[in-house]
């Protein structure tokens, strides 16, 4: 039992203390953010999320600093990456309206479905990893409430602790689905900024198709489908065709 | 179509207000001239109009206009209001033209005049008056005369930057007498900003003498423009014609006594400038200020207050000096950031210059009248005013100190009972973005992410195999527990229908004591082996309430009967209940229990 314990303190806390010259480094983009060298706040924050590291905070501090030093488009991706991470980073959130004011193409978005909204409000409630460890917690609790069924005679206890222990699998099996949801929607490929000032969307994934419409930094696109070195992206309006992936950022 | 028919109602309706149409037409003086011959066109209103627009008038030469006129007559209250412009042009070919129609904005609603025609015709010296024979013969000769009377424009430079001055004289040359001077077309000047320094109509001019292609003439400055370009390109000063009348010696004497004095008769002469190309180059663009609007030359910017100090709603003249050289007349009154809590007012215009040979020079004064609303310290950020410098041929730009202001809570801000406590909205200065996050900052990898991580899974299988440890557990400790209970459970019956049937043996026996002792026995000990109560606790009570916390009250209620029976009998036999009823119900009893837990 203790040790069940400890070594679920020790998982808590271990999280929590994270390498700490990851986040000397972070510390060090910010610091030149704050002396306004954007570029060199840029070189950093990229530095980590090429070594895996991410976090809304890391991505809405680089869109601060790409919005800084005028890239729009990229200030863009990392605005909707943070957001991505954390929906309610009320801050990129904001900022990211100021920079889609600035952007060349004017497309209405279409708000999503309220109950699709309202599940991913729920599943974004925690990350994956706080998700898995509230699974975990429950799994524990419904053990410790069968326990109490298995082993005590009082009758009232042995009822509160059965009782207990169906809810809380329940709820440990609802959180680890959770978990399973978030980390799906972190890792899924659902929508792409355009990077390049000014790109052609073509017909057919070959270059030399016919160009159906032209599309410019900053403007956000559904990618519906791959082929090779081609997105297949598709507009609020409903207008959709091919383009290159070199050409946008996924977010 | 909708646009059309709102269009008719609205002109309709107000063709029905007005009690009469809007008019707008032209007319003709003559509706045939001849060639040379001076002819007036006008285009008159019924009301009043704006932005008009007059015809090209090919073909013809536009010796006036547009003059315009206007007129308001009030009869019996009634106000009518008349406009109109007038033109006067002349033919220099024969043939019949169309002049266009003019167009004039009342009331937002534009009308236009219709075409006209005109035939001009060649001049027949037969058909015209003596006078106009008379004017032609002094024009015909005042060709001849332009050898003797001209008009020289001269710049000052021929190539300047946008917003450079230009000085433009015009000289007149003559070696007559001149009378009687009447413009005959003024430059038209377009693309210049432009003021005149002297002109013959206005100014007392002297003439000098000079000499000009070795001959002597006497020379005038009869007009000076300084123009300011307002674009770059190659642009064009028309010529400047003056009509005169010259006193000039008859050729041919008409008489003897001409013969020997001579005679004058005067000529009418025109003398005409020639066109001036000015190249005007637009101004660099490379380290072109953001807040550079136009200004060129040489300036200087100063700014004051009249009272740092003071309370709120209390007025205070902020004054901006603009002083220098260049372009000060199209300076225009710049935007001063005042402290968000200022009210401001337009600012007011102060022109203390002189436009000179050189240019304007001297200083614009604007005069901004701000009152500060609420108490607090002020800054009034710097003024910052660039220009271009002609001299070093580069932008410069001055700064102006800035100006503090220490507003103290006045006194009216309290007496103003009726305005209560005003709240205002926080105003959006700017948008920006926000700030970067700087404290409690997430950062994880992705590598050592824990959900999916192998500690995950070792601690949902150590959980997993805790239960499976502890259910092992729990089973074995029940397996020992519940062996002894379930078989005193299952042998409950038996042992109750043995005592029974013993009870049975000594109800046949006439044993009545022995016979309630062992159906009381057999009742009991059931009860106590099927609801594995201890037989230290064992007492009718305990079974009557287990027995109805099992949910069987009435079978509780009738096992109390029975016991109470048996008890009764035991001690006082004379007591009146049937022993075989008793045996029965026991057995019945013991059959319910049974039934209801098989």
């Amino acid at each position: 039992m203790r040790l069940v314990f400890l070594s679920f303190l020790w998982i808590v806390l271990s999280s929590s203390v994270m390498g700490s010259t990851a986040l000397n480094e972070f510390n060090r983009g910010n610091a030149y953010y704050e002396k306004q060298n954007y570029d060199s706040a840029i070189v950093v924050y990229e530095g980590l999320i090429d070594n895996a590291y991410f976090s809304d905070d890391l991505h809405y501090n680089l869109a601060n600093a790409y919005f800084k030093s005028n890239h729009l488009a990229k200030a863009i991706l990392h605005y909707e990456k943070a957001l991505k991470i954390n929906p309610s980073n009320t801050d990129a959130a904001y900022n990211l309206a100021i920079a889609n004011e600035k952007t060349v193409d004017r497309i209405e978005a279409i708000p999503e479905l309220f109950i699709y909204r309202w599940w991913k409000s729920i599943f974004n409630l925690f990350s994956a990893d706080l998700w898995s460890k509230i699974a975990l917690f429950f799994f524990f609790i419904a053990l410790a409430g069968i326990s109490l069924y298995w082993f005590l005679s009082t009758i009232s206890i042995r009822k509160t602790g059965f009782f207990a222990s169906i809810i809380s699998l329940i709820l440990a099996l609802f959180s680890w689905f959770m978990a399973m949801q978030q980390n799906n929607y972190l890792n899924k490929l659902n929508f792409a900024i355009i990077i390049e000032p000014t790109v052609n969307i073509i017909s057919s994934p070959s270059p030399g198709s016919s160009t159906l419409f032209v599309l410019h930094e900053g403007t956000k696109v559904k990618v519906k489908d791959e082929k090779g070195e081609w997105y297949n992206v598709s507009l609020p309006n409903g207008n959709e065709g091919w383009i290159k992936k070199s050409l946008v950022g996924e977010i | 179509m909708k646009k059309w028919i709102l269009g008719i109602l609205i002109s309709l309706s107000s063709a029905w207000c007005w009690a009469g149409a809007v008019n707008f037409e032209a007319s003709l003086s003559h509706n045939m001239v001849e060639v040379g011959q001076r002819f007036q066109i006008t285009f008159s209103l019924n009301n009043q109009g704006g932005n008009f627009r007059p015809p090209t008038f090919e073909n013809l030469r536009i010796l006036s206009g547009p003059n315009p006129a206007s007129s308001t007559r009030i009869i019996n209250g009634s106000v009518s209001q008349n406009m109109s412009y007038s033109y006067i042009l002349v033919a220099e070919q024969t043939g019949k033209f169309t002049i266009g129609s003019a167009s004039i904005e009342v009331n937002g609603e534009t009308y236009k005049t219709k075409p006209l025609q005109i035939e001009v015709v060649k001049s027949s010296k037969n058909g015209a008056s003596a006078q106009n024979q008379r004017q032609r013969e002094r024009k015909e000769s005042g060709d001849e005369l332009s050898q003797y009377v001209f008009i020289r424009a001269v710049a000052d430079k021929n190539s300047a930057y946008v917003g450079e001055k230009i000085t433009v004289t015009y000289k007149l040359y003559t070696q007559l007498r001149l009378s009687n001077p009447q413009m005959e077309s003024m430059p038209s000047l377009t693309g210049f900003w432009h003021q005149e320094l002297r002109s013959i109509f206005k100014d007392d001019i002297q003439f000098k003498q000079e000499q000009f292609n070795g001959q002597i003439f006497n020379v005038a400055e009869i007009q000076q423009n300084v123009l300011y370009p307002q674009r770059s390109g190659d642009l064009v000063i028309d010529p400047l014609s003056l009509k005169f009348l010259a006193t000039v010696q008859r050729k041919r004497a008409r008489n003897m006594y001409e013969q020997m004095f001579g005679s004058y008769e005067r000529k009418e002469v025109i003398a005409s400038s020639k066109p001036i190309n000015i190249k005007v180059k637009a101004l660099p663009l490379k380290n072109k200020p953001a807040d550079f609007s136009g200004a060129v030359g040489k300036f200087n910017a100063v700014l004051e207050a009249n009272k740092t100090s003071l309370k709120s709603n209390e007025a205070i003249d902020v004054k901006l000096t603009i002083e220098g050289t260049g372009n000060l007349p199209l300076v225009a009154a710049p935007q001063l950031n005042f402290p968000p809590d200022f009210e401001v007012y337009d600012p007011e215009t102060e022109n203390r210059y002189k436009t000179g040979y050189n240019g304007s020079s001297g200083k614009k004064e604007f005069k901004y009248l701000v009152i500060p609303r609420h108490a607090g310290n002020y800054e009034l950020e710097p003024f910052t005013f660039s220009y271009f410098d002609l001299a070093s041929q580069s932008y410069k730009t001055i700064s102006t100190e800035a100006l503090a202001f220490e507003v103290a809570r006045g006194t009216d801000e309290e007496n103003v009972v009726y305005q209560g406590q005003r709240k205002e909205d926080v105003e959006l200065l700017k948008t920006d973005i926000h700030y970067i996050h700087l404290n409690n900052l997430s950062l994880i990898n992705i590598d050592e992410r824990f959900y999916g991580s192998t500690s995950f899974y070792l601690i949902l299988v150590f959980i997993l195999l805790l239960a499976i440890a502890l259910s092992i557990i729990a089973k074995k400790q029940k397996a020992k527990q519940g062996d002894q209970v379930g078989l005193r459970k299952s042998k409950a019956n038996k042992l109750a229908k043995k005592r029974l049937t013993k009870a049975k043996k000594h109800l046949d026996a006439q044993e009545n004591a022995l016979f309630y002792e062992e159906v009381s026995e057999a009742l009991f000990g059931y009860y106590a082996d099927k609801y594995n109560i201890n037989r230290a606790d064992l007492s009718q009570e305990k079974i009557v309430e287990t027995l109805a916390q099992d949910g069987l009250p009435e079978l509780a209620e009738e096992l109390k009967g029975s016991l109470e029976a048996a008890e009764m009998a035991r001690f006082a036999p004379s007591a009146a209940i049937a022993p075989a009823k008793l045996y029965e119900d026991a057995i019945n009893l013991i059959q319910k229990t049974e039934n209801r837990n098989a």
